[in-house]
């Protein structure tokens, strides 16, 4: 049902890049399309809304800054009263598990995002020529998470295994940008995209 | 470039901030009991310390949250970034 009418920004661009592959050189680029957002926010303090969050999605709620859980779903920390449900699951089971006498704010924006995967060997190099965050390897571990900048665009980067796989969750309307803006700089490294469904 | 410690990030580029201003004002418990003059102060009136200051900073890119910034602005050395419901705030209220 909120999968109904989907039209991505990127959807024409991607086509184009399909036409034109060159071979991967140990850098990709996936664009996640068949997946739904979900922004939580409640009190950390509030153990109901806690339990109630992690027995709702199966999951433990990250509770320390800039980190995230992986189950079945995604979860990232985003404000110490905010949070964001990244999965490919259909909404409403889920929703409808939602209790009316917990105090929480449940909003979907599946609409609103988009997700890029970035993954190989120069995903680090690529993404600190536009990056202000210390990408490092010492520096932004596997598990951690951060809402930065990315060029000209906010961006909520995660770091998933050691490939490297990064996860870019991004505005839609800024989707395009972001992509435009990876092939460009990642012409050096080869970059290759593909649509991932 | 300067790095700006947010209370919950950590170091972070300045260009990922936004500046709020002055800490510390409080709005009047009893706004219908101000004349003109003191309102006007509240709203928009402000410091211009050369030296140490006090401010609010929000860091809008990342988790958007406002936090407290002790600041000298001579120099723009940033001595301590505290969170707002931190006691920084209330040893300000004797000035
Ligand atoms: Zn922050």
């Amino acid at each position: 049902m909120l999968n109904e009418n989907k039209n991505y920004a990127l959807d024409d661009f991607i086509n184009e890049e399909k036409s034109s592959l060159s071979s991967s050189q140990g850098l990709g680029i996936n664009i996640r399309a068949e997946i739904n957002f979900l922004n939580i926010r409640g009190s950390i303090n509030d153990s109901d809304f806690i339990k109630h969050v992690e027995a709702v999605f199966q999951q433990a709620l990250p509770l320390d800054f800039n980190t995230f859980s992986v189950g079945e779903h995604h979860i990232y920390w985003l404000a110490p009263d905010e949070w964001l449900v990244v999965t490919e699951h259909d909404l409403k089971p889920i929703l409808q598990k939602i209790s009316p006498e917990i105090d929480l704010y449940i909003t979907n924006q599946t609409g609103g995002y988009t997700q890029l995967i970035l993954q190989g060997d120069y995903a680090r190099s690529l993404l600190s020529k536009g990056c202000t965050l210390d990408i490092g390897e010492k520096k932004f571990l596997i598990g951690q998470c951060a809402q930065t900048g990315l060029g000209k665009a906010g961006i909520l980067l995660a770091l998933t295994d050691s490939k490297p796989s990064f996860n870019i969750i991004v505005r839609r309307s800024f989707a395009e940008y972001v992509g435009l803006w990876l092939k460009q700089c990642g012409n050096e490294f080869g970059v290759n995209f593909t649509h991932k469904h | 470039m300067l790095l700006i410690k947010c209370p919950w990030c950590g170091e972070r580029d300045e260009t990922e901030f936004s500046y709020g201003g002055e800490a510390a004002i409080k709005r009047p418990l009893k706004p219908k009991d101000l004349n003109d003059k003191d309102w006007a102060d509240y709203l928009f009136m402000r410091k211009n310390t050369r030296g140490l200051f006090l401010e609010q900073w929000n860091h809008s890119v990342g988790c958007r949250q406002w936090f407290l910034v002790e600041r000298n602005t001579v120099t723009y050395e940033i001595i301590s970034t505290k969170r707002m419901n931190s006691d920084a705030l209330n040893s300000e209220d004797s000035q």
